[in-house]
């Protein structure tokens, strides 16, 4: 009798929450913020489609060769994207994952849990659940091959969960679909090291990369924007252009 | 300073002592005696308590009532051995027996037996033999002979203790020494019926409770009832589904039991007993004290469907070995949206890790942890997300929080270390220009690469006391096509190792 009247109590109270909502504008089954957030850097958060990273979103980092920078380019992100509540899943089959070099960034261990699975099959099945938990902020992983199905349900869980799902995987699966919402390509550019005087430091310069937007769900690709990873501090900034030919002239009074 | 061991205690150092003159006592002596390492330990008077409480419950063999002395911060366990000691040959016999078990289990023990609780009290603390050992305090102290007040004799016993004896605040002690009381005796001269109104209720009280003219109640420490519950097939069953359905039945029954003490499961040990004598055992653990039955099913079919039964299943054993109060949090219809996402979030991630940690494995769902070593592979520490179903004690959380914040790295830069640190440093072939020169070429996973910039030597040495010696010149280097690796060369032998990737 008392659980038939608690059902009932729990039935009401829904209710009244759900027009509580409606009144709010929210509409049901919102459990968090839906709007993207900032990159932390204008050109990037421009280069991804509705104006920065948007929660339920799966990501995919493409470099060509290992050692290319796209691992720390997404540390530097998740660093940004962490300031709100939340766990970071790493799923590291290779045991390869350093936390040291992560630690400058200024990520709290206490919000990162390290997942090591020892099959494939654990991979996709660690993935799946993180993205779907909503405790969860995002999950980063690097993921070679993965079939239709798989993707697709890494996505709708990732759209389940609301959260960041980072796959790094390598440029060679360029050719294959995705259900990714966004792919992204990471090169490093020539010309790689900057002047020592741009970051004064015994580690001086910085690592230029190219992002590239290769495929997005909703938005236009194409997109590309140079960036620059400082060695000392971890900053991110856009590549300063190089001055235009005549402008140099004409100050030279030619 | 709270506690201090002997040889703290020969170099000067008293409990009382700010923390900071302790230190640099023992430093200064640790010089003069080689074998005393100073360990600091922070005082956690809850852990003690806690302590002491499972100690009490373990002496449940000597008496049914062994409880705490009644104390803020207690330090004695009384015993009520009233009609106990003929089992054991003799009030003499039970009171050595108490205090050679604890020797074997590395505790000294000083302990009385009297009439009253009082008595008993003040002897254990006060009578010479104990105290002579108590300055002494050495490591060779094992085990101090019992001393028993024969019936009736508790006065007598009292009489040349000092006043402090009769547990009284510091305060009132002073008070009464001032006033040439120094001794049991000497209060005892005074007429009974003035000791409220001269020195207050509580001075009356315990000497009563001493001398037996008011009874002092023990409050007894009862260990918890096990939660546990039991299966036994007519025949013996192989079937998973027929397995897993009666596990669902006997974690009900648990549930059942805890729903109505407010309590969850934090471990669980189920048991299963196959044919042929032999059994199978699966633990799970949850982070949080788990009432919710489906979510305990969940995590013990995660184990169940990664173990082989060396047999058909005969019976089921299930006891719910660590509880916990479960966390309400009331219910508001006007609550924020966001504050009952926070919540359920939490709940939801607590869930995720149990269910990670038992499908894939406790030491496969870890925590990280920096430490401040030069030596790059041990930079950091791994920690299971679940300690078995335990949360860690007060103490080691507090330790770790000092270890993490010790090892943030101070004036690193950023790039300074590679995101994927390989395991086992890899042996490369490099070439230089010059000898102990940096590397212009090498070889690494069938590709030539070319460095175009390089960054170092950052010379990384460890000390010959922590064994093999390690002494590397590490390059961070920049290929033609613009990947990042971290290279080092042996000091000694020359060699190239490439042991990181910036990836």
């Amino acid at each position: 009798m008392s659980s038939v009247a608690t059902d009932f109590q729990q039935e009401n109270l829904r209710e009244l929450r759900e027009r509580l909502g409606r009144m709010a504008g929210r509409s049901d089954g919102q459990r968090r913020r839906l709007t993207a957030s900032d990159t932390g850097i204008a050109a990037l958060t421009n280069l991804f489609p509705g104006g920065g990273l948007r929660p339920g979103s799966l990501l995919e980092w493409l470099s060509a060769e290992r050692g290319s920078g796209a691992g720390g380019l997404v540390w530097r992100l998740l660093g940004h994207v962490m300031r709100a509540a939340g766990m970071l899943v790493v799923v590291d089959p290779g045991r390869g994952f350093y936390p040291p070099a992560v630690a400058p960034l200024g990520i709290d261990f206490e919000r990162v849990t390290v997942v090591r699975p020892g099959s494939r099959a654990d991979v996709l099945w660690t993935l799946e659940q993180a993205l779907r938990c909503a405790g969860v902020s995002g999950v980063v992983c690097p993921l070679e091959q993965v079939n239709d199905r798989e993707f697709r349900r890494l996505q709708l869980a990732a759209e389940a969960g609301d959260n960041f799902g980072m796959l790094l995987r390598p440029s060679r699966m360029c050719g294959r679909s995705s259900w990714a919402d966004l792919r992204l390509e990471v090169s490093p550019l020539s010309g790689n090291v900057s002047e020592p005087g741009d970051c004064p430091h015994f580690v001086s310069g910085g690592r230029r990369l190219r992002v590239e937007l290769l495929h997005c769900r909703q938005g236009t690709a194409g997109g590309v924007v140079d960036l620059e990873l400082c060695d000392a501090t971890g900053d991110l900034r856009v590549v300063p252009p190089l001055a235009a030919a005549t402008a140099v002239r004409r100050a030279a009074g030619a | 300073m709270v506690l201090a061991s002997g040889c703290a205690v020969r170099q000067g150092v008293v409990p009382g002592l700010p923390l900071a003159e302790a230190r640099a006592l023992l430093e200064r002596g640790s010089s003069r005696e080689a074998r005393c390492v100073p360990h600091f330990e922070q005082h956690d008077p809850a852990a003690d308590l806690d302590q002491l409480r499972e100690l009490a419950a373990s002496c449940q063999r000597y008496s049914p009532l062994v409880g705490l002395e009644e104390d803020p911060e207690p330090q004695s366990l009384l015993f009520d051995v009233t009609g106990c000691a003929h089992l054991f040959g003799g009030e003499e016999k039970l009171a050595r027996q108490i205090v050679r078990d604890f020797g074997k289990s590395g505790l000294v023990a000083c302990m009385a037996l009297a009439d009253t609780v009082g008595a008993a009290w003040g002897v254990a603390h006060f009578e010479k033999h104990f105290l002579q050992a108590a300055a002494r305090i050495t490591g060779a102290v094992s085990e101090l002979l019992p001393v028993v007040v024969p019936p009736g004799r508790q006065q007598a016993a009292l009489h040349p203790l000092p006043i402090a004896a009769l547990r009284l605040p510091a305060a009132v002690v002073e008070t009464l020494q001032e006033l040439d009381l120094g001794t049991i005796g000497r209060l005892r001269a005074l007429p009974r019926d003035t000791l409220a109104p001269r020195f207050g209720a509580g001075v009356a009280r315990r000497f009563d409770q001493a001398g037996g003219f008011i009874p002092e109640v023990i409050v007894p420490v009862r260990p918890a009832e096990p939660v546990s519950a039991e299966w036994s097939f007519s025949e013996p069953v192989s079937d998973r589904h027929a397995l897993a359905a009666i596990l669902r039945i006997l974690l009900d029954q648990l549930a059942t039991v805890l729903v109505a003490r407010q309590q969850g499961i934090q471990r669980l040990e189920c048991r299963l007993l196959c044919t042929g004598r032999r059994s199978i055992d699966l633990v799970v653990g949850s982070l949080r004290p788990q009432a919710a039955a489906a979510h305990l099913e969940e995590l013990l079919n995660l184990r169940l469907e990664r173990t082989a039964l060396p047999g058909e299943v005969l019976r089921i054993q299930m006891q719910a070995t660590s509880l916990g109060p479960i966390e309400f949090h009331q219910e508001s219809l006007f609550e924020e949206i966001e504050k009952t996402g926070q919540h359920d979030a939490e709940r939801e991630l607590a869930t995720l890790l149990d269910r990670l940690s038992h499908r894939l494995g406790t030491r496969r769902v870890l925590k990280a942890r920096l430490v401040p070593d030069p030596q790059p592979e041990c930079a950091s520490r791994w920690e299971p997300v679940l300690q078995a179903g335990e949360k860690p004690p007060a103490r080691k959380a507090a330790a770790i929080a000092k270890d993490s914040a010790a090892g943030q790295p101070g004036n690193l830069p950023a790039a300074a270390r590679p995101l994927w640190l390989s395991p086992q440093p890899e042996p490369i072939a490099v070439v230089s220009l010059v000898p102990d020169g940096p590397p212009i070429r090498f070889s690494w996973d069938g590709h030539d690469q070319v460095v175009r910039h390089f960054w170092g030597p950052e010379r990384i040495e460890t000390g010959w006391w922590r064994g093999p010696q390690v002494g590397r010149d590490y390059y961070r280097v920049e290929t033609a096509t613009g990947q990042r690796f971290w290279l080092f060369r042996r000091q000694n032998e020359g060699t190239w190792f490439l042991h990181g990737v910036f990836e």
